[in-house]
């Protein structure tokens, strides 16, 4: 909980910036007023008056400034000569201050009474109206002498019990203040505070967002593991493609190397070398499944009996309410407080912009308060991306593995892996262009004798590219977005077999087939018309098209495509059947504004159980041809 | 005078090219038909190669099957004959499956054949010979239906008339050989 503490360090610092720069009461603190005088147009060729004036004028400064000083920390009131405090109750280091102060301020008296001895002997050399105007001067800074921030001073007396003559005293400065603002000569002494306070301000925010900052960074150091996870993407993506190059070619990943490989971490290798057992383990499945059906097909054998609709929705349910629902009620707090702090950051920028309305006076303190709200807002903001993330990952771990599992307990998922660009780009569905693959939800599994992969994936093509102020930037675009599959394909095949989603001949019937033409080869017209209508098959082998799609599989991929309601694509190449289904929208994603229902358990189940479904209708279990 | 002329010349030269144009498609698709005709010639030639294999590992357990044998080794002897006709080869070709069929079922009454390696591949290889016949067949019927198109429309009919190109007729596949040889439907009787 780094960053809470963080939040309250800022927030504290902030309060105090705050209370700083509000509290005009504050005991301790006088606002010195500084004399600043216009030189009369007289003196403006006069360098000496000018450089009098303007020495007199700091020197009524400093004075004033010790004069502060002396009430604040001894207790005395030069101005009127007025001890408030008597020496006894003062502290040692105040009585040392007091000393300091008053040696300083007999200085200035002397230089002052120098100054004013030195004039004297001036005065009378100056014309009449030159003098008058230098009088006036004089008179203008020796009425800004002793002059602090009156309010202070009379809040301060309040909680002190000074004696009836200072009372008095601050009474008739009062009265002064009164005066001189009603006249116009009084400037606000507020104003040359703040602009040192605002330095204060700046550099505390930027203190407390540094602080923030680092406690993030090392928060996402020690828990993050989105980053050590984006690094070891790479060896997964091995295993992955492992796992689809069962076929024999094992051998021909330097698996050794990997695991003597220096530069990879004790994790990665864990990870890596569990993949490996996993498929190890499937290739001795395949093995003994294949053994059992040579001496004897047994029907325990088969995993897709039990896939009756009725049966399994059933079961679903009861997995539903049982097991999911425990789950489902555990990540729902995680969710509730994702939308928490979502919705406290909106409230945060709301009350931003409200207090730019409602604290109109003062700027500097709009500012300050925009600033910590937009820092509170900042930091909610991140704790609800922090917060979601692990809400994800809780709800893909208890929820959609569970399913995955239920539909068969040995399948492997990965929540965070994704079906590789290298197997995407082998498909040949999408343009040559695609440079990147990203998606999640993993399953890849063994269904009797039929070895698939199967994730959510979006093929894209980044390119950089150059805006219109020159500068370079990353554009992306998506090619492909949906489900991807692929799986052995039961039968040899030497050529290229696409099928594609039709829509010309959907639109225009038979005469949209003339109008069918495609870089993949040559189009192939098959005589089974619904899926004619709703599939264009080109091939380079116009024979070898029709061996793989035998009347059961036209049948098998009409059947599909009018399950999933969307897009499909197949692809038949090499050893393997590729197969897109396009979604265009992010699935097996928990939304976090409606708790997880059945129904999305539902459409979750109906999805992952599409892989049984290809695997089933396309009859790739069925290996009665010399492929084994 | 000479507009006249010219604009029938040039009517003329038009008349060819669209002659010439549709004496090319005609050709096209007739050699296409040729073409996968000898597509399925020679997935034919294949399951005719196979036929001795089989007849030999089924004869050393079989004995009794003899009438069986002699049927089909006789219609091969025929198949293989380059003079017959297509349409007599479509006929020998059902009679071949039929007979083969019957071997099939014949090997049911001998399980240690049944489950013999060797049997075992000639089944796969026969299936996927069966499977590529099919396909063969199914392409040659889309070629054939393109071909009746061409010859029959108006105006290549006039064309296809000159030509001598008459309509094909498809193969007309039984309809037990629709689907896929299905064999674990013979493997698994016992178990029904």
């Amino acid at each position: 909980m780094k960053i809470e503490k963080q939040f309250f360090i800022l927030i504290a610092l902030a309060l105090i910036i705050l209370a700083f720069a509000c509290d005009k009461n504050a005991k301790n603190i006088l606002i010195v007023k500084k004399v600043s005088v216009t030189i009369p147009v007289e003196f403006e060729q006069n360098d000496e008056i000018t450089q009098f004036i303007l020495e007199y004028q700091s020197l009524i400064n400093v004075f004033n400034q010790v004069a502060a000083q002396m009430i604040s920390d001894a207790g005395i009131d030069i101005v009127s000569g007025q001890e408030r405090i008597s020496e006894e109750h003062l502290a040692p280091e105040s009585l040392a201050k007091k000393a300091k102060l008053t040696a300083k301020l007999s200085d200035i008296s002397k230089n002052r009474d120098a100054m004013m001895a030195t004039m004297q002997h001036r005065l009378p050399t100056l014309a009449e109206p030159e003098q008058r105007a230098l009088r006036g001067v004089i008179g203008l800074i020796d009425a800004h002498m002793g002059q602090f921030d009156g309010s202070i001073r009379t809040e301060s007396l309040k909680n002190e019990e000074y004696d009836e003559k200072t009372r008095q005293m601050l009474a008739e400065r009062e009265a002064e203040i009164q005066r001189l603002k009603d006249k116009g000569e009084w400037d606000e002494p507020n104003q040359s505070a703040n602009s040192d306070k605002i330095f204060e301000i700046v550099f505390l925010s930027f203190v407390g967002v540094f602080l923030l900052v680092a406690g993030l960074l090392f928060k996402n150091r020690k828990n993050g593991t989105a980053f050590s996870q984006a690094k070891r993407s790479s060896i997964t993506q091995s295993i992955s493609h492992m796992a689809s190059e069962l076929k024999g070619n094992l051998e021909k990943i330097p698996m050794d190397q990997i695991k003597n490989d220096p530069n990879i971490s004790d994790e990665d290798r864990k990870s890596f070398q569990q993949g490996e057992e996993y498929i190890m383990g499937l290739i001795g499945q395949k093995a003994q499944g294949q053994a059992g059906t040579q001496e004897k097909a047994s029907p325990e054998e088969c995993p897709l009996e039990d896939a009756n609709p009725i049966v399994s929705h059933e079961n679903l349910k009861q997995l539903y309410e049982t097991e999911l629902k425990t789950s489902i009620a555990g990540i729902d707090d995680k969710r509730k407080a994702v939308v928490k702090s979502f919705a406290t950051m909106f409230v945060l920028i709301i009350l931003m912009f409200a207090s730019f309305v409602l604290i109109p006076p003062n700027f500097y303190l709009s500012v300050i308060v925009g600033i910590i709200l937009i820092i509170a807002a900042i930091v909610f903001f991140v704790k609800g991306v922090y917060r979601f993330l692990k809400f994800r990952s809780e709800y893909k771990s208890s929820v959609v593995k569970k399913v995955v599992q239920f539909i068969n307990p040995k399948f492997m998922y990965d929540a965070n892996k994704h079906i590789s660009l290298n197997n995407f780009m082998m498909s040949k569905l999408g343009s040559n262009k695609i440079n990147k693959a990203v998606g999640d939800d993993y399953v890849c599994g063994i269904i009797d004798k039929t070895v698939f992969e199967f994730s959510e994936l979006i093929a894209q093509y980044e390119w950089e590219d150059t805006d219109h102020d020159g500068k370079k930037v990353m554009r992306v675009e998506n090619h492909f977005n949906g489900l991807f599959f692929l799986a052995d394909f039961n039968k040899h095949i030497q050529g290229e077999t696409f099928v594609m989603p039709d829509t010309v001949e959907r639109i225009l019937g038979k005469f949209g087939q003339s109008l069918q033409k495609s870089a993949k080869g040559d189009l192939v017209k098959l005589e089974n018309p619904e899926f004619e209508k709703l599939f264009a098959v080109f091939s380079s082998y116009q024979n070898e098209a029709r061996y793989i799609l035998t009347p059961a599989i036209m049948e098998g991929m009409v059947n599909i495509r009018k399950k999933v309601g969307a897009n499909c694509y197949f692809s038949f190449i090499g050893e393997r059947v590729y197969c897109g289904i396009e979604f265009n929208k992010a699935l097996f994603e928990a939304s976090i504004f409606n708790s997880v229902r059945f129904e999305d358990i539902e459409f979750m189940y109906s999805l992952f159980k599409l892989i049984e479904i290809i695997i089933t209708e396309m009859n790739l279990n069925t290996r009665i041809w010399t492929k084994k | 005078m000479n507009i006249y002329l010219i604009a029938s010349l040039i009517f003329m030269a038009f008349i060819a090219v669209f002659f010439v144009l549709i004496y090319n498609i005609l050709t096209r698709k007739r050699n296409e038909v040729d073409n996968a005709f000898g597509g399925i010639d020679v997935q034919l030639k294949k399951r005719y190669d196979l036929i001795p294999n089989l007849v030999n590992t089924v004869k050393q357990y079989a004995l009794h099957e003899k009438e069986l044998f002699t049927e089909i080794t006789e219609l091969r002897t025929k198949a293989i004959d380059k003079s017959l006709l297509p349409n007599e080869k479509v006929e020998i070709d059902n009679q071949i499956t039929q007979s083969l069929r019957g071997i099939i079922v014949v090997v049911e009454n001998y399980p240690e054949l049944k489950a013999g390696e060797n049997f075992m591949n000639l089944q796969r290889t026969l299936n996927e010979v069966e499977s590529q016949i099919s396909a063969a067949r199914r392409t040659y019927n889309a070629v054939i239906t393109d071909y009746n198109n061409a010859v029959q429309f108006f105006p290549n009919n006039i064309m296809a008339g000159m030509m001598k190109l008459k309509r094909k007729g498809v193969f007309v596949i039984p309809d037990t050989e629709r689907q896929n040889f299905d064999a674990n439907s013979i493997f698994n009787q016992d178990k029904i």
